[in-house]
């Protein structure tokens, strides 16, 4: 059985655009009710359990309540901007969804469907493209507000999504490099048997790549906002950020779109690192469909079924490990935030794509293949690096731990304080006109 | 780990001013005699047997500078200044509570002021605890300080026109009626809404713009380019944020006005006095057991302290000595309601570093505590344990038990937040160096409790002039050494696991024995004595129907609270109502700490040094 073709292909797309959109968007619902109770289990309370049988409805109450409250728009705000910030915010995150195949290929009476709304060639870099999108909606919502925190919140965003981007799309080189494929099913395929012939088991990046795979989970925590990098809303300081001007559904699509990235994250992680929707210690989900439209491997609906179960299971571990995340650490101040993208991060990240690349030279020049072998090497160089990244470079001292009181000594207090000093000198001894700010920040 | 320092003896020192001396000899009247003797005028003990000096107004800072700088005197904490109006148009009292660090010695300072001429110099360049001090004590009297750099005032709004609301010519409701108070309340003047200050920074000159346009100021693209080329290129305006008086992390309604560049504050000021209820002055309208409920409702996160540290003033007027079983007691609810500060502000400090989690486990702990409290007085919050020469009622049956089970096993949660937070990276990141106060500028603050024993200052109450039989219990107070959050962080865990300490101890020696004294001055009797025989029956009587009467005189008992050194300044004149009743509220010094240890950090940072301070809004307003 080959591919859909045809007049076919076109329907059953857009069946599965409406299918995954809808599907989607009840994940994300069910993952606020996932939250709350992940985190009341981690907090020692029951978490919701009035609405429906143990809290199932919730969601469904929250919903509604969104949709009743009062829609504000605050007087001084830009309008345009303001209404359009909500729907910047939602759509990269569900429109990323797009790209990411969910099971192995389907087959029904018109031809194989593969199970994923588009096999876009260029899927990988679709991906990073869309990623970056989600800023806007943060730095619209802050700048159309005309309100202070909105301000801060929407600037925070900005610098840290730019910031993350970076680590985020660097962190995927290594990946490129292994798996010389930018069209995700092949990553996928890629994973399942680690070129090493159709029967093998294969091998998960995110052991040949350990610390490519650390660098994008923590970029990826990054872009979806949460704790600890949840800087843009960081409630206890800025109130709610960015989106503090918003209510009802407005707000609802703002908070939507954070679960939505967080799937979506979570998601990518799956697909890129953790085998996507393999099958672990199974050859017989190896199934894949070429450009050319042979089909490799058997497929059957139960193995659609069954790899489905597989791919949802890790994005919901990977999902709860962000919310554990969330219940467990402090929040990190918006310029340790920056030193660890841009001192930390980027520099990491170029050494080891240096060092992939050399690795994969050295492999290929003595003749060895893509396959098993080929991958321990690779895990036995990350597990170096790793070893390397965090005993000896890091040991806390990059994101302000153990050393850090040796090395700040309120260094940047004391430079404030001498300009701010230097500024009243000033303003004393000449005109006495503009006053108070220290001059050079 | 903070260290631990017991204190040092101070039986050498504390021989020369010992209560049964005559005032003469004590060492700094002595100098004081000595080095300005037209400037001294009466010396007096008060009811704690702390010497009190009177000063010539007109010389006071003369006099302070003396006892701050002079090395043999090295008066180094000014606990307290508060007014004291007499009535009948006596001189208004100002007193200058001191302390000496090096000494471990009390002093009061007192300046009578004359009313026609209502002035003082201010001790704030010896001391910046004065700062907020002395705007409270022209606030409620009236007092001006010159040389004060900023004497607006603080609790009452800044336009309040009603006068001086501690005078005993105020009436207790205020001068102008119901609705005139509503209708300047509501009345939308700017310099009603916003400080002199915030006015000034957003470029607002008193009397310059209309009330419409001014904090509101368009500026044009051009001329904002014009603007920015002033400012040397592109250093840009500060912003203004207004934090609070509603906010998630404020603790209360305080409000933070700061001048932002970028995220870095360039200027704080706090604004506080939303949640003043005039406590101070209805007490001077209540009998002295009538005081107690007002007590627990200014901390009420850890509300039996007031109870005890007001009963405690009190009874020491009073002269009277409680039983021993009510002062082990009183160390019980004392060193429990230490562990409820002390675990609400680990909870709150985490959650507004951002670790959600910390604040619910501490709650559970509390709500344990609540539930004894609950048992033992029937409401959680407003306890209102202590009654003057007793308690309310004896220990219910099995209370001791309850406490014993909690003790033992609290620690657990405080092991499990040490888990999550000691060693935790951005913890650390977010603690350490950051709201740092060294020890001579803590002192200097007026900061004490933990954080100033954070900056390496091992003064607390507990040890240095020790109260309830203090002196019998073995524990350590611990001491950080860099002044930070973290050391405060630490210095409080650590204080938790020496309260459970002196918890244990006071469980295996409370003896049994009365509770209350037997006094029928101060105590009612038993029902059954009272309806049994008369004389049980007049004093239940005279009780009830006039109140206890307090001898004259005056005090100013401290106790460590939660949050810092809780002080008791009161006066009676014999009757059965106080005259002065002022409440040294920790909060309130330690706050104005804040400028001082933000400026120059970051917006995240305010948020965290403001909670690593441990701030109850109830007490700061009163």
């Amino acid at each position: 059985m080959g591919p859909v073709t045809g007049a076919a292909f076109g329907w059953i797309t857009a069946a599965k655009a409406v299918l995954f959109f809808t599907l989607l968007m009840v994940v994300v619902g069910m993952l606020v009710l996932m939250e709350r109770k992940l985190a009341g289990f981690i907090q020692d309370r029951s978490g919701p359990n009035r609405v429906g049988p143990w809290g199932l409805l919730q969601t469904l109450a929250d919903g509604l309540k969104f949709a009743l409250k009062e829609e504000t728009l605050p007087d001084r705000a830009n309008k345009t901007f303001f209404l359009l910030a909500p729907c910047m915010a939602l759509v990269p995150a569900t429109i990323l969804f797009a790209v990411i195949p969910f099971a192995a290929p389907l087959p029904t009476q018109w031809g194989l469907v593969e199970v994923i709304v588009a096999d876009a060639p260029v899927g990988l870099l679709y991906v990073l493209a869309i990623a970056s999108l989600g800023v806007y909606g943060i730095v619209m919502a802050g700048w159309s507000s005309n309100s202070k925190y909105p301000f801060l919140g929407g600037l925070r965003g900005s610098a840290q999504m730019i910031s993350y981007e970076v680590g985020l799309a660097m962190s995927l080189v290594p990946i490129l490099l292994v798996a010389g494929d930018v069209r995700i099913p092949n990553i996928v395929a890629m994973q399942q048997t680690f070129e090493a012939g159709p029967d093998t088991v294969g091998l998960w990046l995110a052991l040949p790549l350990l610390v490519s795979f650390f660098f994008f989970t923590v970029a990826g925590l990054a872009e979806s906002n949460r704790i600890p990098f949840d800087l843009p809303e960081a409630e206890e300081e800025l109130t709610a950020g960015y989106h503090t001007e918003y209510s009802a559904m407005k707000f609802g699509m703002f908070f939507l779109g954070e679960y939505a990235h967080m799937l979506t994250t979570a998601a990518l992680i799956t697909v890129f690192f953790l085998g996507g929707w393999d099958i672990p210690f199974w050859a017989g989900d190896n199934i894949r469909v070429l450009s050319d439209g042979t089909v490799i491997g058997e497929p059957a609906a139960w193995k659609t079924l069954l790899t489905f179960g597989a791919f949802t299971l890790k994005t919901l571990l990977v999902v709860a490990v962000f919310m554990w995340i969330r219940w467990t650490l402090p929040r990190f101040r918006y310029d340790q935030l920056m030193d660890l993208g841009w001192k930390f991060f980027i520099p990491a990240l170029m050494a080891y794509i240096m060092l992939i690349a050399g690795t994969i030279l050295g492999l290929e020049s003595a003749g060895l293949q893509p396959g098993l072998v080929y991958g321990a090497v690779l895990f036995a160089v990350n597990l170096a690096a790793a070893g390397l990244l965090f005993f000896v470079l890091d040991r806390g001292r990059i994101i302000g731990g153990g050393a850090y009181r040796s090395t700040r000594e309120g260094r940047q207090k004391r430079m404030w304080r001498e300009a701010r000093e230097r500024a009243m000198a000033a303003a004393a001894g000449g005109s006495g006109g503009s006053g108070t700010a220290p001059e050079g920040g | 780990m903070p260290e631990t320092v017991t204190q040092p003896e101070r039986d050498l020192v504390r021989a020369e001013d010992a209560a049964d001396r005559p005032l003469e000899q004590h060492p700094t009247v002595r100098a004081l005699r000595e080095e300005m003797p037209d400037a001294v005028g009466r010396l007096e003990r008060d009811a704690e047997g702390t010497p009190v000096v009177f000063v010539d107004p007109d010389r006071n800072l003369e006099v302070f500078r003396f006892l701050k700088d002079d090395p043999e005197q090295d008066y180094d904490l000014l606990k307290d200044v508060m007014g004291v109006d007499l009535g009948g148009g006596r001189p208004i009292q100002v007193w200058y509570q001191l302390w000496s660090m090096e000494h471990g010695r009390e002093l009061r300072v007192t300046c009578e002021v004359p009313r026609e001429d209502l002035t003082l110099q201010s001790v704030y360049p010896l001391w910046r605890t004065a700062n907020w001090l002395e705007r409270e004590v022209y606030d409620m009297f009236g007092v001006h300080f010159e040389g004060h750099p900023d004497l607006r005032r603080i609790l009452m709004p800044e336009n309040y026109e009603e006068g001086f609301p501690l005078r005993k010519d105020f009436p207790l409701r205020g001068r102008f009626s119901r609705s005139e108070q509503v209708r300047r309340a509501l009345s939308r003047d700017l310099e009603d809404v916003y400080s002199r200050e915030e006015l000034e920074l957003a470029g607002v000159a008193e009397g310059e713009a209309g009330p419409d346009d001014a904090m509101v100021r368009e500026v044009s693209y051009q001329e904002g380019l014009e603007d920015a080329a002033e400012r040397d290129g592109l250093q840009g305006e500060p912003m203004l944020v207004n934090l609070g008086p509603q906010h998630p992390a404020t603790h209360g309604v305080l409000r933070l006005v700061l001048e932002l560049d970028g995220e870095t504050v360039v200027r704080c000021i706090p604004h506080i006095g939303y949640l003043h209820t005039g406590f101070e002055k209805t007490c001077e309208y209540r009998e002295w057991n009538q005081v107690v409920p007002y007590t627990d409702r200014m901390d009420y996160l850890a509300p039996m302290l007031y109870n005890i540290g007001y009963a405690g003033a009190v009874e020491s007027l009073l002269d009277v000595e409680i039983t021993p079983r009510c002062r082990v007691i009183r160390v019980i609810l004392s060193e429990l309601n230490r562990i409820l500060g002390h675990l609400l502000w680990l909870g709150t400090t985490a959650m507004d570093i951002g670790a959600l989690s910390v604040f619910l486990y501490t709650f559970q702990e509390r709500e344990r505590i609540y539930n004894l409290h609950e048992a033992y007085t029937g409401a959680r919050i407003t306890t209102s344990v202590t009654r003057i020469g007793g308690m309310m009622a004896d220990l219910p049956t099995g209370w001791t038990e309850g406490v014993r089970e909690f003790v033992n096993t609290f620690p657990r949660t405080l092991d499990e937040v040490e888990e999550l937070l000691s060693a935790n990276a951005i913890w650390l990141g977010r603690t350490q160096e950051v709201g740092t106060i060294s020890a001579e500028d803590a002192v200097n603050y007026g900061l004490t409790g933990p954080n100033l024993r954070a900056s390496g200052v091992p003064y607390d109450v507990r040890k240095a002039d020790p109260y309830l039989g203090y002196e019998d219990y073995d524990f350590d107070v611990p001491v950080g050494s860099h002044g930070d959050i973290y050391d405060r962080y630490m210095v409080r865990l650590e204080e938790m696991r020496q309260s459970t300490r002196i918890l244990k101890q006071a469980l295996d020696r409370l003896p049994d024995g009365p509770i209350n004294v037997d006094d029928r001055r101060v105590v009612l009797p038993d029902k059954s004595d009272a309806m049994g025989d008369i004389d049980s029956m007049i004093s239940h009587f005279k009780l009830v129907m006039e109140g206890l009467t307090v001898p004259p005189g005056e005090t100013w008992h401290s106790i460590e609270a939660s949050k810092g050194e809780l002080g008791f300044g009161i006066v009676s004149d014999g009757a059965q109502k106080p005259v002065r009743c002022r409440f040294r509220a920790p909060s309130f010094i330690n706050l104005q700490t804040l400028p001082f240890l933000v400026e120059g950090e970051m917006v995240s940072d305010v948020i965290a040094i403001n909670a690593s301070l441990d701030i109850v809004l109830g007490e700061i307003d009163r």
